[in-house]
């Protein structure tokens, strides 16, 4: 029997010290803080491929600089510089597919490189010019010609098939729920007309993705994967950059926190429910009290890089992975060329265009 | 005559062979070449008041380290259109042309733009030099050096159709340059091209091993075009 005095016993009496707010959070200094992630994949010798928002492109760089075995699974030759590989889209993301901000667009990638899903709207035009609509901003000037945009995404989703036959880890940074649909449904990453193409409100429709359509999309993409590479993992990351622009009739600040809430409550209940399915709380550690959003630039929206350090400080601690090796191991496709270095600070990002003058 | 000088890497070197077995001997000309003219980063600067280029760490090359003469003569620049470089780079055992693609399934497709960054990078430092020559009122051509060699696929284990097409595109994207800047190029003669887009074996170096310059007869077929362009320029 306890002693009079003593509390009775209750569900959070024994619970951990992370448990608690005064304790965890409002008593630590924010660069203290530590055990925001359980139960991810250790990352130790594994394939590891990212895709995702503009987000994204910060973790493929913070493991390769790790020495993890990233996968640049559509490498640049050789012959081309740093600087013009990362601006033709080499060695942003595992393979040269550009932002893919929706889970929609994660799941047709995946059925289009599988030969399940072949888009009616895939080449764009301007000015002579010739654009994928799929990676609209692969190449800045365009094409030469519709053919050439064809080769080329031809051997583009021949190398994100192999990418997601021999991934151990896909990293995923979902970033919008708003999104622009061509007729047949092709989720277009950016708005027809801004890059490239017409506008045609009779073949394109604004959509706003819904709690269950996102769960619904990953849920089948993660289906899917597991079906032909039966060892993948999904470690879900949710964007911590606000919109650039909203097409919801919303205030973007509403419409923002719409978004990331949609999409951060998808990445918690995969992670909650389905197997192979983590999450890693980057989101929190950008927009969370304690950061006080010390770790946004001046314009509030994109991440400075010291916050982007922070974040990669708790991933690689999450992941079991041990203080920087001094040489990368990234793996690339079998027609391997240099690695290519992105430059340091910098994201390749369609949705800027939204708003040139704000970027 | 206008006096002739000819510059650029080693193909300025067989137009002087050209012009020593020439009988009578050819108007006033001066050669000077340096394979430190293809280099990617060579440094223009200018001595009293010519145009000097510097390049040392040239790989199996002297320093390049030349003051150009006096722009009164006719000046012709061998290197710009000198494709080696490029049609044998290893990558293309692994990439090709997107419009090879379908030809070599096994090889990577590279887009038209990737070729353009790269033969931009390439051509900066000559570009530069052109257009100051052009600024300071050289009268100036770039001569064409063969199209590449029969023996160039086996030597570096390389695809004839990619190549060919490299180098297609190399020489398209000089020339459209030049032709932008005014300069205008001495071509080589059509007889040189065979139909697969190669030199003709005549045009060939002769030497099985010597991946891209032409014979003899090239030479002085290709000296014998300069000096009927340098006519037209008196």
């Amino acid at each position: 029997m306890p002693p009079p005095d003593a509390a009775p016993p209750h569900p959070y009496a024994n619970l951990p010290a992370r448990a608690f707010w005064r304790r965890a959070v409002a008593a630590e200094h924010p660069s203290r803080l530590s055990g925001l992630a359980d139960g991810l994949p250790s990352l130790a010798g594994a394939r590891i491929a990212t895709a995702g928002s503009c987000f994204a492109q910060h973790i493929g760089r913070a493991l390769r600089a790790q020495g993890l075995a990233w996968m640049d699974h559509e490498p640049a030759p050789g012959f081309l510089g740093a600087e013009a590989a990362a601006r033709l889209g080499y060695g942003v993301y595992s393979c040269r597919y550009g932002n893919i901000y929706s889970a929609r667009q994660l799941l047709q990638l995946f059925l289009q490189a599988f030969g399940q899903f072949q888009p009616a709207e895939a080449v764009w035009t301007r000015d002579g010019r010739h654009y994928d609509a799929l990676r609209p901003t692969l190449e800045p000037g365009g094409f030469g010609s519709a053919e050439e945009v064809r080769a080329l995404r031809v051997a583009h989703l021949a190398r994100v098939k192999d990418m997601f036959l021999r991934l151990d880890v896909l990293v995923f940074t979902l970033g919008l729920t708003e999104a622009w649909l061509a007729a047949d449904g092709t989720v277009l990453p950016v708005a027809p007309g801004v890059v490239a193409g017409d506008y045609d409100p009779a073949r394109h429709r604004f959509h706003n993705f819904r709690h269950a359509e996102v769960l619904a999309d990953l849920t089948a993409f993660m289906a899917a994967l597991r079906q032909v590479n039966p060892r993948a993992r999904l470690l879900l990351t949710v964007s911590p950059v606000p919109l650039v622009a909203t097409a919801s009739g919303q205030h973007v600040l509403v419409a923002t926190t719409y978004a990331k809430s949609v999409l951060r409550a998808v990445a918690g209940e995969m992670a909650m429910h389905e197997p192979g399915v983590s999450y890693f709380p980057a989101y929190e550690i950008i927009t969370g009290q304690p950061s006080r959003h010390m770790h946004y630039n001046p314009d509030l929206r994109t991440v400075s890089e010291a916050g982007v350090a922070e974040v990669m400080r708790h991933f690689l601690a999450a992941t079991g992975t041990p203080p920087a090796t001094a040489t990368a191991t990234t793996t690339t496709a079998p027609a391997t060329a240099a690695p290519v270095p992105p430059p340091p600070g910098f994201e390749f990002c369609d949705e800027v265009l939204l708003d040139p003058g704000g970027a | 005559m206008t006096m002739l000088r000819i510059f650029g890497d080693s193909h300025a070197a067989l137009l002087r062979t050209a012009a020593a077995r020439l009988r009578p001997p050819p108007p006033p000309m001066e050669f000077q070449h340096c394979h430190g003219w293809n280099w990617v980063e060579f440094t223009l600067s200018m001595r009293e008041g010519r145009p000097h280029c510097h390049a040392d760490r040239v790989p199996g090359s002297p320093a390049l380290d030349h003051t150009l003469g006096p722009p009164q003569a006719l000046h012709v620049f061998s290197s710009p259109l000198h494709s080696a470089v490029v049609v044998r780079d290893a990558a293309w055992r692994r990439f090709c042309p997107w419009d090879r693609a379908a030809a070599n399934p096994t090889l990577t497709p590279v887009s038209d733009a990737a070729l353009e960054a790269w033969f931009t990078q390439l051509l900066a430092c000559r570009f530069a030099l052109i257009r100051e020559l052009r600024r300071l009122g050289y009268r100036l051509a770039v001569v064409e050096p063969p199209r590449p060699l029969p023996q160039l696929p086996a030597l570096f284990t390389l695809r004839p159709d990619v190549i060919r097409a490299v180098d297609q595109r190399y020489r398209d994207h000089v020339r459209g340059w030049l032709a932008a800047e005014g300069v205008p190029v001495i071509g080589v003669p059509e007889a040189s091209i065979g139909p697969d887009g190669f030199t003709t074996p005549a045009y060939a170096s002769p030497d099985p091993q010597d991946p891209h310059h032409g014979s003899a007869a090239f030479a002085s077929e290709m000296l014998a075009r300069i000096l009927a362009f340098a006519a037209t320029q008196d």
